[in-house]
């Protein structure tokens, strides 16, 4: 799909500046998901966006901007800024004193505009990725998504350790939970049949709990596969979903405790 | 023109009203978790800087702030003990009132002696697993922070 003409630069940077309207904001992140290099150049938009902002917060207040106009409007002008200050003053206040983080207002946002339910699942058949059936079911005591980005077996083999542990540990309390290692980057190179070290400790891991899923992120297989020809073949019983990032989002706003490790 | 000047006035005045109040209380109480696995000292000391500066910001009275130490975070406790500036920090910060747990698994797994071998780790510093203390935390509220 060529999302160039149907996005302008424009048009991204509204959304990125939070201008959309909800319809709108959810048709471009289905684009983004769908196309790799429209999400690149909302990347691109937003990095901008954020160093604009903090080169913004950095500038001293505004006022002296009044000195420049002619004598006769100055008191006009601070009668006005007075005004607005007012308002803008009071609006301030009761804004922040509101406390109501700004994660809140996040969390709303991309809960319009990301439902769990758009997301192509591969193996749909998979229940335990079925995240509508389990994420209301009360007999869960706990979920862990654990987040795998490093190619580095040093690394992998300590994070497989803590899973033994973590496994192990609710196992022994009689603890009902679901736990979930979301691999993606580098990474995936631990789930790939021809490059991880750990096949067996894997292997051994999903035969002994049946709660705990490998998932493997699809934009990182499709990025493989675009830049360097590789195709990933997964070990036996890794799911994959349509992206890490995206699915570590979903689990938190579904009550995912989030471990990086 | 003094109307104008005291228009102004009320206007700061309005802006002094309406935002100390909102900037005193901008942090209220908060429930936070840090989270330590690596061996780095110089990532360890930014951690602790990071802590810090979190209680600076925020107060200590305001904080519930727990570190959890699993893996190779432990080298962290073991470092205090020949780096004065490390334990330095790390005692500073529990005179704050910072909790530091450290994992069971890890001190098994590593064969580790915590009274000889850590800076200043007693028996109630120990949790079962330090990834599921994490997860636990969280599930009370606490925010995730990975420095």
């Amino acid at each position: 799909m060529k999302h160039e003409d149907q996005f302008s630069d424009e048009y991204l940077n509204a959304f990125v500046d939070d201008q959309l309207t909800p319809e709108e904001r959810t048709q471009v992140y289905e684009a983004i998901n769908n196309d790799s290099e429209l999400n690149q150049r909302v990347c691109e938009l937003r990095k901008l966006h954020d160093l604009v902002q903090m080169s913004y917060e950095r500038l001293p207040p505004m006022s002296s901007s009044i000195d420049s106009a002619p004598i006769s409007r100055r008191y006009w002008a601070i009668g006005i800024a007075a005004g607005l200050a007012l308002v803008l003053g009071v609006l301030l206040g009761w804004g922040l004193a509101g406390d109501k983080p700004a994660r809140a207002t996040i969390a709303q946002i991309t809960q319009q505009t990301i439902p769990g339910n758009i997301v192509p699942v591969i193996s749909s058949k998979d229940e335990f990725l079925r995240g509508k059936g389990f994420a209301s079911d009360k007999k869960i005591q706990v979920k862990v998504l654990i987040h795998l980005n490093t190619g580095n077996p040093g690394r992998f083999k300590e994070a497989l350790n803590d899973v033994r542990g973590l496994m192990h540990y609710y196992r022994s309390k009689n603890i009902n939970a679901r736990v979930e290692i979301v691999a993606n980057g580098k990474g995936l190179s631990m789930l790939r049949v021809d490059t991880t070290p750990f096949a067996k400790e894997i292997k051994q891991l999903q035969a002994e709990y049946k709660n705990l899923r490998f998932v493997a992120c699809k934009n990182t297989i499709d990025r493989l596969a675009r830049e360097k020809g590789i195709i990933a073949r997964l070990l036996p019983g890794v799911v994959v979903i349509d992206s890490g990032v995206v699915q570590i989002m979903r689990r938190q706003q579904q009550g995912w405790a989030y471990i990086q490790v | 023109m003094k109307k104008l000047i005291a228009i102004a006035m009320i206007g700061i005045l309005a802006i002094a009203v309406g935002i100390s109040p909102a900037m005193a209380g901008k942090y209220k109480k908060q429930k936070v978790v840090y989270h330590i696995n690596y061996d780095n000292p110089k990532r360890q000391n930014g951690a602790l800087r990071n802590i810090q500066n979190h209680i600076n910001a925020v107060r200590a009275k305001n904080l519930d702030l727990r570190v959890i130490i699993h893996g190779k975070g432990y080298t962290m406790l073991k470092h205090a003990n020949t780096d004065a500036n490390m334990a330095g920090r790390i005692d500073n910060l529990k005179s704050q009132g910072v909790k530091f747990n450290i994992c069971n698994n890890t001190l098994r797994g590593k064969k580790i002696d915590y009274k000889k071998d850590l800076h200043d780790v007693s028996k109630e510093d120990i949790v079962p697993s330090g990834v599921a203390e994490l997860a636990y935390l969280q599930a009370k509220g606490y925010a995730y922070i990975k420095p």
